[in-house]
């Protein structure tokens, strides 16, 4: 009896040994796995201009985190051609507690020419690097360079850039005192011509028209968009000038969306080592222009 | 071509000597006696059977000749055995022991009905046996009565059976909301559930602790860890098997509870005297509208069931019609705006023939099962899965070659259907969640299973209990080979210890697919297996030892392997999102529970012990090259690596205190490693201009773990007889009474830290009329 009676304070001191045995583990997790350390970095160098940004970012540190204040990284800019390299300076932009670090490219870039920007830091085991490619300069011509009618069909080439390089082109026609602009995609796109360093459009100015001012029926699948009307005609507009924009982008950008690896994060594409893109670019504008006649 | 022959003829003529020999082996254990007795025991207070009551048969000097228990409906049947006289021994805790002598003759079976008679044991110094009973632990095994489910502290009316089910080592909840259970390895689709053989998908409410089972609904549970026997087919991990009680015979009773956590409702009582009853018990939570003012925070769960059963007895034959329903509402993480949704209806019939005029006892069950859950949120859309059961199932006894033989058959008619990325315009472009199956499911299958079990005795005190199953598919045959084992040796031919033994193999012909790297939803999709598909199949092994010591203390030991092939989970990816693809893994499960238990009148304590491994291996190529090798092995979320459990209880001065303490290792869990502001859209978004998308990047799958979980659960209760025939008890406890800060899990979604339940203290109340 004596025996049994013990048996409750037995098992009170067993538990509660147990309790402080394990009572004093810190509760808080430490979600995010810091040795696997990079950055990422991401710019659109454009050439011919000065200065260009690449933002670079430890991946390590959390959103928000007032550890985003500073970044620990050495940056560097070379030029592969003649071997000068710059460190590059930061500048800290906050977007509402997100402090991002861009560093700043002051030099100018050349045309069809390779540069290497590097980060080297802490966070990283080995110094992740991005190689860019400028692009050539862009040889425009157009199928018939004098005034063109509306409905008539003009060509617009682009030489110099080969297969990877591409051309991304804005179109602006002047309505109601200010320049309406869109991208060229949604009636047709800007393709290479095979087995050449050339892409180029072929379209009327009234189909251009359709990519500034669609009309409803544009996302409709069943509708051949290239026999649509705009909703603002040729004889409508300001301006019998129209404003064409482009973008001519280096070898590189066929990984600007990618960014991350398809599989393995930390094998992007473009960056070695690390997340993000950075590529070259140039932008150039001309025009040319347009006569109408009675219903265009 | 005819050497082809001969070997045929060859490998003919060496299987029909196998089976010489086997009949040869198994006629040798077989008895050459035919009389049968069939007990019926049944409480003569309230007419409901007594479930593992102790059957001993004895010659007139007293030495033990056979011994059992009663069965969940109450009856135990001795088949094969010598006619002649026998001295009858039953004992059932709280019960007077019956004692009656009975000379037994060959050919039909006698029945012998026996009321056992009330005994209050309630004084101090009584010594009350371990066990109420049979074996409680045995080879994956374990019973679980109510009087188990009354142990644990919960803030309820009574006891649940989710409650108790997390004291058992070997049992893994990987939070305290879900409802999902994890046994030795198997995910919650791996795991059956049958109340009276009707399955409940999901009988587990949203809170942990709760289920579709309350105390007062229950006759017996059996769960069945690994092991078990061909009569439960369908499950690769585990069998959870629930008897409801019927409805007292005698007398009405009716009881009304409120606490903070739920409030319920129970009536029972005979419909004709002695005859018939009805059952019906209904519970609702109200923690949605008390925590805020009990812990402080939000809880958005809300959840409720209703039982209700129709008993019938006629002499030699009874049947139970049964109802159930639950709904369970919620979010598992209050601060994420996932709502998540389910709900079981079942309806079955289960009747007994047990009289004189069957050789053997028959048991038929009918009926049906729905299951229907849903989640909305995720990404701004809603998606549904179902399942509908339709069942059939016979179980009889007979002998085979002289040797006790169980048989049956079940039919199960299964329809499945989901809706989960319906090709709405406005979705045109959004990205599916389950890519690999189609927008909507709509499939049946039909599946015919079987199974015959041997009772072989080939010397006293060893009983082997070799089985085989197998599974049909309609559609296209497909038949499975599932041969089990079980084996129980008491080297003295008693209950005082006991080496075990049980293996087999388990076959599933469907699957369950849901996002593990999200603990914030519990959505399942349910499919079958496609006859294209290799089917998740598993080999359990299972050796354990069991040693009572004096009539209080019994410790029970038990290693286990399980070796798991074709499990569903989802492919890791390198983003947290939504889209589940899932990929097939292998599972190999190890580990050792240990129980120690000690029941001394007015003291109980039992200590519980798990120790686990659960390791998944998939080929590398479903991964991505983090990985050297070409396999890539990790541990799940559900792989706790320690469990601890103590349970403890005290009356004393008409009170009763209860406690409750867990302990387990933390859970694997996946972190992140990189948090990026993505530029899609260069060179339009500037670097200047554009803060970019977050974007959080996984590290290497489940490399983190949780801290460990421990939580004390405490309750004082006593009840109060205001008159005879009205009573009130009053419980007081909390849950998490040292509130400890659990960690739940991580959301990567809110990039924030889910706790789980905080101290939630508790006031019950229940008015009993005539309990």
């Amino acid at each position: 009896m004596m025996f049994e009676s013990k048996y409750p304070f037995i098992f009170i001191l067993f538990t509660f040994t147990c309790i402080l045995f394990v009572g004093c583990e810190d509760r808080n997790i430490s979600p995010f796995e810091e040795k696997t350390g990079t950055y990422s970095m991401y710019g659109a160098l454009k050439i011919d201009d000065s200065p260009n940004y690449i933002r670079v970012k430890n991946l390590n540190t959390p959103f928000l985190s007032k550890k985003a204040k500073s970044l620990d990284a050495k940056v560097t800019f070379e030029d592969l051609q003649t071997g000068s390299r710059n460190i590059l300076e930061d500048t800290v932009v906050n977007f509402s507690g997100h402090y991002t670090h861009n560093f700043i490219v002051k030099q100018k870039m050349d045309p069809a020419s390779t540069y290497k920007v590097t980060v080297d830091g802490k966070a990283a085991e080995e110094p992740i690097t991005s190689t860019i490619t400028t692009p050539d300069i862009t040889q425009i011509s157009l199928s018939d360079p004098d005034s063109v009618a509306c409905t008539q069909q003009i060509t617009f080439n682009y030489k110099n850039v080969p297969d990877p390089e591409s051309i991304r082109m804005k179109i602006g026609f002047k309505y109601k005192g200010q320049y309406k602009w869109s991208e060229v995609g949604k009636v047709d796109q800007v393709k290479h011509r095979e087995n050449t360093d050339e892409m180029y459009l072929t379209l009327s100015t009234r189909q251009l028209l359709v990519e500034v001012f669609p009309p409803p029926e544009i996302g409709n699948r069943n509708v051949n968009p290239l026999y649509l009307n705009p909703t603002v005609s040729c004889n409508q507009l300001d301006s019998k000038t129209v404003r064409v924009k482009y973008l001519h982008f280096g070898p590189d950008w066929e990984h600007a969306n990618g960014g991350y690896g398809p599989e393995n994060p930390l094998q992007s594409p473009d960056i070695d080592g690390g997340l993000g893109f950075v590529g070259a670019y140039r932008e150039g504008t001309f025009t040319y222009d347009f006569y109408t006649s009675a219903g265009n | 071509m005819k050497e082809s022959t001969v070997l045929s003829q060859s490998s003919k003529t060496g299987f029909l000597t196998v089976v010489w020999i086997l009949i040869t082996i198994l006629s040798s254990f077989a008895q050459s006696s035919d009389a049968t007795l069939r007990l019926v025991i049944t409480s003569e207070d309230n007419g409901r059977p007594i479930v593992n009551a102790n059957i001993v048969l004895t010659n007139p000097e007293g030495d033990t000749l056979h011994a059992g228990a009663s069965s969940v409906n109450g009856i135990k049947e001795f088949s094969n055995i010598a006619p002649k006289t026998y001295h009858i021994h039953i004992s059932y805790i709280g019960y007077q022991k019956y004692r009656k002598a009975i000379t037994l003759e060959s050919g039909d079976p006698h029945v012998q009905k026996v009321s056992l008679k009330t005994e209050t044991i309630e004084s101090e110094g009584v010594t009350v046996g371990v066990k109420s009973g049979s074996v409680k632990r045995e080879a994956g095994q374990q019973t679980i009565t109510t009087e188990d489910i009354d142990l644990v502290p919960a803030p309820g009316s009574g006891g649940d059976l989710s409650s108790y089910l997390q004291t058992l080592p070997g049992v893994v909840t990987t939070g305290d909301k879900g409802g999902e259970f994890y046994i030795r390895g198997g995910t919650p689709s791996q795991n059956i559930v049958l109340l009276d053989n009707m399955p409940i998908i999901k009988p587990f409410h949203i809170s942990n602790l709760f289920s579709a089972f309350p105390k007062e609904a229950i006759n017996n549970v059996n769960i069945y860890a690994g092991g078990f026997g061909a009569k439960y087919t369908g499950a690769t991990s585990s069998v959870l098997d629930v008897s409801l009680k019927q409805g007292n015979l005698k007398q009405y009773e009716s009881s009304a509870s409120l606490s903070p956590y739920l409030v319920s409702f129970q009536a029972e009582g005979p419909v004709m005297k002695e005859k018939s009853s009805f059952f019906i018990i209904g519970r609702h939570s109200a923690i949605d509208q008390t925590a805020p003012s009990l812990t402080g925070e939000e809880v958005p769960i809300l959840f409720n069931d209703l039982i209700a059963r129709y008993s019938v007895n006629w002499p030699g034959f009874s049947c139970n019609i049964t109802g159930l329903h639950t709904y369970d509402r919620g979010k598992i993480n209050p601060e994420r705006n996932l709502q998540l949704k389910w709900n079981n209806s079942a309806a079955g019939i289960r009747c007994l023939g047990y009289g004189e005029n069957v050789s053997h006892t028959l048991d038929i069950t009918a009926g049906y099962s729905n299951f229907n859950s849903s989640e909305r949120g995720v990404d701004g859309f809603g998606r549904e899965s179902g399942v509908t059961k339709a069942y059939f199932q016979f179980d009889n006894g007979g002998t085979f070659l002289g040797m006790k033989m169980d048989y049956g058959f079940r039919w199960n008619l299964n329809f499945y259907d989901a809706k989960l990325d319906e090709p709405y315009p406005e979705l045109r472009d959004k990205k599916q969640r389950f890519p690999g199956l189609d927008s909507s499911m709509d499939k049946f299958n039909s599946i015919f299973s079987g199974y015959a079990s041997l009772d072989l005795k080939p010397f006293e005190g060893l009983t082997i209990t070799p089985s085989i199953a197998s599974q049909n598919r309609l559609q296209d045959m497909h038949l499975t080979f599932e041969p089990r084992i079980r084996i129980a040796w008491n080297p003295n031919n008693n209950d005082r210890h006991e080496f075990n033994f049980a293996a087999g193999r388990y076959v599933q012909m469907a699957e369950g697919i849901t996002d593990e790297r999200d603990a914030g939803t519990v959505f399942y999709v349910y499919k079958p297996v496609g006859s294209e598909g290799a089917m998740p199949t598993a080999l359990h092994g299972i050796l354990g030892y069991r040693r009572q010591v004096g009539q209080s203390f019994e410790a029970s030991i038990e290693g286990y392997v399980k070796d798991q092939s074709n499990i569903l989970v989802s492919k890791w990816t390198q983003e947290p999102g939504n889209t589940i693809r899932t990929i097939t893994a292998d599972g190999f499960t190890y580990g050792a529970d240990i129980q120690l238990e000690l029941n001394t009148y007015p003291f109980y304590f039992s200590l519980g012990y798990g120790l686990a491994e659960v390791t998944y291996k998939m080929p590398k190529s479903s991964l991505p090259t983090w990985f050297e090798g070409s396999e890539f092995t990790y541990n799940p979320s559900h792989d706790l690596r320690h469990q601890l459990n103590i349970i403890a209880s005290y009356k004393v001065a008409g009170f009763t205190a209860n406690l409750n303490w867990r302990f387990s290792s933390g859970s694997p869990y996946t972190r992140l490693f990189a948090f990026d502001l993505k530029l899609d859209n260069l060179p339009d978004d500037g670097v200047l201009t554009n803060r970019g998308t977050a974007k959080s990047l996984y590290s290497k799958p489940f490399d983190g773990k949780l801290p460990s979980f421990h939580r004390l659960d405490i309750s004082l209760s006593r009840n109060f007889e205001l008159t005879p025939n009205f009573a009130l008890k009053a419980e007081a406890g909390a849950i998490n009474a040292y509130n400890m800060r659990n960690v739940f899990y991580y959301d990567v979604n809110t990039l924030s830290q889910v706790d789980q339940t905080p101290l939630l203290p508790y006031i019950s109340v229940t008015a009993n009329i005539n309990k």
